[in-house]
């Protein structure tokens, strides 16, 4: 049972080609036979959907108009609200945490063009993660390879697109937790720039840096989400007070234009491992992109973020890291810890350092109109491991997958991840980094390599 | 570098410091470091303060300066 794209799934619904029901069974049934493996969704939400379903299936009888996303089945990280559901953040101390009585925004957004939510998502514990090896929920397994992580923290979000049990989900990106585990599991990844999709009922990791944003399988289902969540909601979410800047009608004018791309060299190339360099190469090489660009800074500026998130995250649990350490995940416990010790001028030169590399950046894109970058540095390491070979030295694997994508985050940049197309070989991404509020030329880039063959989400494993 | 003198501190520790450093700091925010996560929490503290010295050192005499009241990408 192959699943269909968004935009095809909608269209579908609309024609009466199939119905809103249909199209909801037939992921329910995906996620029946794929979660098992994957351990993707930690909520199936089969009787909300089908009532939403059903209820879609009716206005398209009596002849309504329906939303741009008409029946299409999608997901969220376990982290945005669901109203009646507590919203666990990936976390056990939050089991007890009443229900919200709203959607997060973006749920509700989505749901306004129609599209159906199915379920809730795996994911690192409170976000602070590359590997959702989640300590409560168990890991979610690589739809690629069963035995290597998913990546993380959106980890769920990517493994329930890249196999195929749904066509689009939603996640958070604090540090590349999106874009992560987009190129680890094969699929597209946007991360919007910070302040441009609303952060309201998403529970928070470390509000400076944190982004909401989606994955799907090709350009165009992420642009279609992507314009529809967009809006400002300063009520909601004090960042988020951009009006909504609409792409899609316009991608593909807009990938026909030549565009000047670099590629970013320096602290984005080392330690990369070198079959994920070979990747970017065949990236740079198909959009002409001969020119290396240096950060001086983004070494410093990767070491300020990997600082200030643990400052801030534990300003949030200092309260349960009072009462209830012991019940955190460990591996996100011993970090909050710490991070609740440094002193406030750390954070202070943290948020202090980001106008600094901001601007060395801005300087950059005078020449360009996107850096290319690695996303991670490897591809899927294996569930349980630990350590890996970073520039002929051994590092910690959830400590480093970040290293090429946390400078980026850190001021809060729009980036595509595109997956390159490797069929039959571990899924690698690259980071299509485009100036603050201009995500059309990053989703253009990735549409240009979508249309060449050279990006492509990898081909979702067939369920029994 | 014009630093605040608890960051100074914490960047001027050895790693022989750390442990009491930390049950220090622990005391000062109220909190109670568990024992099995002694090891780890070291561990961490000690990355973070190379990774510090990274940053305060690329921001030089601007270290102090506060930061912008919101960020903008």
């Amino acid at each position: 049972m192959s699943p269909a794209n968004a935009l095809e799934t909608a269209a579908a619904v609309r024609s009466g080609r199939t119905t809103a029901r249909a199209s909801v069974e037939a992921a329910l049934v995906r996620v029946e036979r794929g979660n098992p493996v994957l351990n993707a969704f930690t909520a199936v939400l089969a009787e909300r959907a089908l009532a939403r379903a059903d209820a879609l299936d009716a206005r398209i009888a009596r002849g309504e108009g329906v939303g741009a996303l008409a029946g299409v089945p999608f997901a969220v990280k376990n982290l945005f609200d669901i109203a009646g559901l507590p919203t666990l953040a990936g976390s056990k101390i939050r089991c007890a945490a009443p229900p919200p009585s709203d959607d997060a925004t973006l749920i509700q957004r989505l749901e306004a063009a129609d599209a159906i939510l199915v379920g809730a998502l795996n994911m690192d514990e409170f976000a602070y993660g590359f590997v959702t090896e989640n300590a409560h929920d168990g890991p979610t397994r690589n739809p690629h390879d069963k035995t290597r992580i998913a990546g993380g923290s959106s980890g769920g979000s990517a493994a329930a697109v890249a196999g195929g049990m749904v066509p689009l989900s939603l996640g958070s990106d604090t540090n590349g937790s999106i874009r992560i585990p987009a190129s680890l599991c094969g699929i597209f990844g946007l991360k919007p720039t910070w302040g441009r999709l609303s952060r309201q009922g998403v529970f928070p990791f470390v509000e400076s840096l944190d982004h909401a944003g989606a994955f799907a399988r090709t350009v165009e289902d992420l642009a279609l989400a992507y314009d529809l969540m967009q809006g400002a909601d300063p009520d909601g979410d004090p960042a988020c007070r951009r009006a909504a800047e609409p792409v899609a009608e316009a991608l593909a004018d807009l990938a026909d234009r030549p565009l000047r791309v670099g590629v970013l060299g320096g602290w984005f190339a080392q330690g990369a491992f070198p079959e994920v360099l070979s990747a970017l190469d065949s990236v740079a090489e198909a959009l002409g992109a001969r020119d290396r660009v240096i950060l001086p800074r983004a070494q410093a500026a990767r070491a300020a973020a990997f600082c200030l998130t643990p400052v801030e995250a534990a300003e949030l649990h200092l309260a349960d890291l009072k009462t209830s350490a012991m019940d955190y995940d460990p591996a996100v416990r011993d970090r909050l810890l710490a991070g609740a010790l440094l002193p406030h001028g750390v954070a202070r030169a943290a948020q202090r350092y980001r106008t600094v590399f901001r601007d060395e950046v801005r300087r950059a894109f005078e020449q360009f109109d996107i850096l290319l970058a690695p996303a991670s540095v490897c591809p899927a390491p294996g569930i349980g491991q630990t350590t890996m070979e970073m520039g002929g030295q051994p590092v910690s694997v959830r400590k480093n997958l970040g290293a090429f994508t946390q400078p980026i985050s850190y001021i809060g940049l729009p980036v595509l991840t595109a997956p390159v197309n490797r069929p039959g070989q571990l899924p690698i991404g690259v980071q299509i980094i485009a100036p603050a509020w201009r995500e059309d030329l990053a989703l253009a880039t990735g549409l240009k390599l979508q249309r060449l063959g050279v990006a492509a989400a990898h081909a979702p494993p067939e369920w029994p | 570098m014009a630093i605040d003198a608890e960051t100074k501190a914490f960047l001027d520790l050895t790693d022989g410091d750390i442990a009491a450093w930390a049950q220090d700091r622990a005391a000062a925010v109220g909190l109670t470091l568990p024992e099995a996560t002694l090891p780890a929490v070291h561990e961490n503290l000690a990355l973070l303060r190379t990774q510090t010295a990274l940053f305060i050192a690329a921001l030089g005499d601007q270290a102090a300066e506060p930061p912008a009241a919101a960020f903008e990408p």
